[in-house]
Protein backbone atom coordinates (compact mmCIF):
# COMPACT_ATOMS: atom_id res chain seq x y z
CA UNK A 1 0.00 0.00 0.00
CA UNK A 2 1.48 3.06 -1.00
CA UNK A 3 0.96 5.80 1.97
CA UNK A 4 -0.30 9.35 1.45
CA UNK A 5 1.75 12.32 1.20
CA UNK A 6 2.47 14.11 4.57
CA UNK A 7 3.25 17.54 5.16
CA UNK A 8 5.91 18.76 7.82
CA UNK A 9 7.39 21.91 9.55
CA UNK A 10 10.95 20.44 10.61
CA UNK A 11 12.99 22.72 8.26
CA UNK A 12 11.03 26.06 9.30
CA UNK A 13 11.39 24.81 13.10
CA UNK A 14 14.88 23.46 12.61
CA UNK A 15 16.37 26.69 10.82
CA UNK A 16 13.79 29.16 13.26
CA UNK A 17 15.89 27.42 16.17
CA UNK A 18 19.24 27.64 14.78
CA UNK A 19 19.89 24.07 14.22
CA UNK A 20 22.28 22.16 11.75
CA UNK A 21 20.65 19.11 10.60
CA UNK A 22 23.49 17.09 11.74
CA UNK A 23 21.97 17.90 15.70
CA UNK A 24 19.07 16.97 14.80
CA UNK A 25 19.64 14.14 13.09
CA UNK A 26 21.99 13.09 16.11
CA UNK A 27 19.12 14.17 18.62
CA UNK A 28 16.32 11.85 16.73
CA UNK A 29 18.68 9.49 15.85
CA UNK A 30 18.92 8.69 12.38
CA UNK A 31 21.15 9.47 9.31
CA UNK A 32 21.69 13.22 8.48
CA UNK A 33 20.60 12.38 4.64
CA UNK A 34 17.09 11.07 6.21
CA UNK A 35 16.82 14.48 7.63
CA UNK A 36 16.76 16.11 4.58
CA UNK A 37 14.44 13.28 3.00
CA UNK A 38 11.81 14.36 5.61
CA UNK A 39 12.15 17.97 5.10
CA UNK A 40 11.79 17.80 1.83
CA UNK A 41 8.88 15.39 3.05
CA UNK A 42 10.34 12.93 0.50
CA UNK A 43 10.02 10.29 2.98
CA UNK A 44 6.89 9.71 5.75
CA UNK A 45 8.38 9.01 9.04
CA UNK A 46 6.84 5.80 11.73
CA UNK A 47 5.12 6.69 14.34
CA UNK A 48 7.89 6.60 16.88
CA UNK A 49 10.15 9.19 14.69
CA UNK A 50 7.24 11.45 14.19
CA UNK A 51 7.07 11.42 17.94
CA UNK A 52 10.51 11.88 18.87
CA UNK A 53 10.93 14.83 16.24
CA UNK A 54 7.42 16.21 18.02
CA UNK A 55 9.28 15.46 21.84
CA UNK A 56 12.93 17.37 20.53
CA UNK A 57 10.66 20.70 19.43
CA UNK A 58 8.53 20.71 22.36
CA UNK A 59 5.28 20.68 19.99
CA UNK A 60 2.15 18.32 19.55
CA UNK A 61 2.08 16.47 16.42
CA UNK A 62 -0.65 18.44 14.71
CA UNK A 63 1.95 21.67 14.70
CA UNK A 64 4.65 19.45 13.32
CA UNK A 65 3.13 16.82 10.96
CA UNK A 66 -0.58 17.35 8.84
CA UNK A 67 -1.81 15.28 5.63
CA UNK A 68 -2.96 18.55 4.27
CA UNK A 69 -0.55 21.58 3.13
CA UNK A 70 0.56 23.25 5.76
CA UNK A 71 -0.20 27.11 7.12
CA UNK A 72 2.52 29.78 8.15
CA UNK A 73 3.09 28.87 11.80
CA UNK A 74 2.19 32.44 12.09
CA UNK A 75 -0.76 32.45 10.61
CA UNK A 76 -2.14 29.16 11.91
CA UNK A 77 -1.52 30.74 15.77
CA UNK A 78 -3.70 33.81 14.58
CA UNK A 79 -6.22 31.84 13.36
CA UNK A 80 -6.35 29.82 16.65
CA UNK A 81 -6.32 32.36 18.61
CA UNK A 82 -9.13 34.48 16.63
CA UNK A 83 -11.05 31.42 17.02
CA UNK A 84 -10.83 31.40 20.92
CA UNK A 85 -12.09 34.78 21.00
CA UNK A 86 -15.13 34.25 19.17
CA UNK B 1 31.26 11.20 -1.26
CA UNK B 2 27.56 12.88 -2.92
CA UNK B 3 26.86 11.35 -6.42
CA UNK B 4 24.62 12.32 -8.46
CA UNK B 5 21.94 9.69 -9.56
CA UNK B 6 22.52 10.04 -13.36
CA UNK B 7 26.31 8.89 -12.69
CA UNK B 8 25.60 6.26 -10.60
CA UNK B 9 23.30 4.92 -12.72
CA UNK B 10 25.90 4.89 -15.08
CA UNK B 11 28.49 3.47 -12.87
CA UNK B 12 26.20 0.73 -12.18
CA UNK B 13 26.01 -0.06 -15.86
CA UNK B 14 29.18 0.07 -16.58
CA UNK B 15 29.84 -2.58 -13.17
CA UNK B 16 27.60 -4.95 -14.80
CA UNK B 17 28.98 -4.82 -18.53
CA UNK B 18 32.54 -4.91 -17.45
CA UNK B 19 31.51 -8.09 -15.40
CA UNK B 20 29.25 -8.87 -18.34
CA UNK B 21 32.06 -8.74 -21.21
CA UNK B 22 35.02 -10.36 -18.27
CA UNK B 23 32.77 -13.38 -18.69
CA UNK B 24 32.15 -13.58 -22.44
CA UNK B 25 36.08 -13.09 -22.52
CA UNK B 26 36.63 -15.95 -20.02
CA UNK B 27 34.46 -18.43 -22.23
CA UNK B 28 35.66 -16.83 -25.56
CA UNK B 29 39.59 -17.45 -24.16
CA UNK B 30 38.85 -20.66 -22.99
CA UNK B 31 37.23 -21.76 -27.12
CA UNK B 32 40.15 -20.35 -28.83
CA UNK B 33 43.42 -21.03 -27.04
CA UNK B 34 43.67 -18.20 -25.01
CA UNK B 35 44.73 -15.78 -27.61
CA UNK B 36 46.61 -12.62 -25.71
CA UNK B 37 44.45 -9.81 -27.01
CA UNK B 38 41.22 -11.56 -25.59
CA UNK B 39 43.36 -11.85 -22.30
CA UNK B 40 44.33 -8.23 -22.35
CA UNK B 41 40.74 -7.32 -23.05
CA UNK B 42 39.81 -9.54 -20.17
CA UNK B 43 42.13 -7.28 -18.04
CA UNK B 44 40.57 -3.76 -19.06
CA UNK B 45 37.45 -5.43 -18.15
CA UNK B 46 38.80 -6.31 -14.93
CA UNK B 47 40.04 -2.99 -14.00
CA UNK B 48 36.82 -1.39 -15.58
CA UNK B 49 35.07 -3.70 -12.83
CA UNK B 50 37.26 -2.55 -10.17
CA UNK B 51 37.27 1.28 -11.01
CA UNK B 52 33.67 1.34 -11.52
CA UNK B 53 33.05 -0.66 -8.05
CA UNK B 54 35.43 2.07 -6.01
CA UNK B 55 33.63 5.23 -7.66
CA UNK B 56 30.21 3.64 -7.74
CA UNK B 57 29.65 1.35 -4.40
CA UNK B 58 33.02 2.52 -2.72
CA UNK B 59 33.63 6.06 -2.38
CA UNK B 60 29.69 6.29 -1.96
CA UNK B 61 29.26 3.76 0.66
CA UNK B 62 26.38 2.36 -0.74
CA UNK B 63 28.30 -0.92 -0.16
CA UNK B 64 29.07 -0.37 3.69
CA UNK B 65 25.13 1.00 3.56
CA UNK B 66 23.63 -2.49 2.09
CA UNK B 67 26.01 -4.40 4.32
CA UNK B 68 25.72 -3.02 7.54
CA UNK B 69 23.98 -4.50 10.47
CA UNK B 70 20.33 -3.42 10.48
CA UNK B 71 20.89 -2.13 14.21
CA UNK B 72 22.97 0.32 12.86
CA UNK B 73 20.46 1.68 10.34
CA UNK B 74 17.76 4.48 10.73
CA UNK B 75 14.23 3.45 9.33
CA UNK B 76 14.56 4.95 5.94
CA UNK B 77 17.74 2.91 5.47
CA UNK B 78 16.14 0.07 6.53
CA UNK B 79 13.81 0.76 3.97
CA UNK B 80 15.93 1.06 1.17
CA UNK B 81 17.87 -1.77 1.66
CA UNK B 82 14.75 -3.95 2.34
CA UNK B 83 13.74 -2.80 -1.02
CA UNK B 84 17.02 -3.44 -2.83
CA UNK B 85 17.59 -6.59 -0.79
CA UNK B 86 13.96 -7.71 -1.92
CA UNK B 87 14.37 -6.90 -5.62
CA UNK B 88 17.92 -8.22 -5.56
CA UNK B 89 16.36 -11.69 -4.60
CA UNK B 90 14.30 -11.66 -7.76
CA UNK B 91 16.58 -10.69 -10.29
CA UNK B 92 18.91 -13.21 -8.73
CA UNK B 93 17.00 -15.96 -8.77
CA UNK B 94 15.82 -15.46 -11.97
CA UNK B 95 19.12 -15.13 -13.33
CA UNK B 96 20.23 -18.49 -11.68
CA UNK B 97 17.37 -20.18 -13.14
CA UNK B 98 17.13 -19.24 -16.65
CA UNK B 99 21.40 -20.28 -16.41
CA UNK B 100 20.60 -23.51 -15.05
CA UNK B 101 18.08 -23.88 -17.36
CA UNK B 102 20.34 -22.83 -20.61
CA UNK B 103 22.79 -25.44 -19.03
CA UNK B 104 20.80 -28.08 -19.04
CA UNK B 105 20.02 -27.23 -22.81
CA UNK B 106 23.27 -27.86 -24.47
CA UNK B 107 24.13 -30.83 -21.54
CA UNK B 108 23.45 -33.84 -23.90
CA UNK B 109 22.35 -36.46 -21.59
CA UNK B 110 20.51 -34.50 -18.74
CA UNK B 111 19.37 -36.92 -16.11
CA UNK B 112 15.70 -36.52 -14.93
CA UNK B 113 16.45 -35.87 -11.94
CA UNK B 114 17.90 -32.73 -12.97
CA UNK B 115 14.80 -31.02 -15.04
CA UNK B 116 13.18 -32.20 -11.42
CA UNK B 117 15.70 -30.13 -9.24
CA UNK B 118 15.30 -27.16 -11.57
CA UNK B 119 11.23 -27.67 -11.31
CA UNK B 120 12.12 -27.64 -7.27
CA UNK B 121 14.30 -24.89 -7.42
CA UNK B 122 11.59 -22.88 -9.06
CA UNK B 123 9.37 -23.61 -6.83
CA UNK B 124 11.17 -22.63 -3.72
CA UNK B 125 12.31 -19.40 -5.37
CA UNK B 126 8.94 -18.79 -5.91
CA UNK B 127 7.86 -19.78 -2.79
CA UNK B 128 10.16 -18.52 0.23
CA UNK B 129 9.75 -15.83 1.03
CA UNK B 130 5.62 -17.03 1.68
CA UNK B 131 7.64 -19.88 3.56
CA UNK B 132 9.13 -17.72 6.07
CA UNK B 133 5.92 -15.06 6.97
CA UNK B 134 4.07 -18.66 7.42
CA UNK B 135 6.74 -19.80 9.73
CA UNK B 136 7.44 -16.29 11.55
CA UNK B 137 4.31 -14.82 11.85
CA UNK B 138 1.63 -14.92 14.78
CA UNK B 139 -1.48 -13.23 12.65
CA UNK B 140 -1.75 -13.10 8.69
Amino acid sequence: MKGRHLYNRIAVLRRERGISRADLAEAIGVNVQTVGYLEREEYNPSLDLALRICEYFGLPVAMVFSARPMKALSQELMERRSDREE
Amino acid sequence: MAMSRSKRRAGVLLNVAGLVLFFVAFFAADLLARPVWLLGGMAVMLVVVVASFVATFWRTKLWHLVHRRSELLDEREMRVVHEAVNRSYAVFSVLCLALLLILLQFEPEVPPAGKVLLAGLIYLAHMLPAMFVAWSEREV
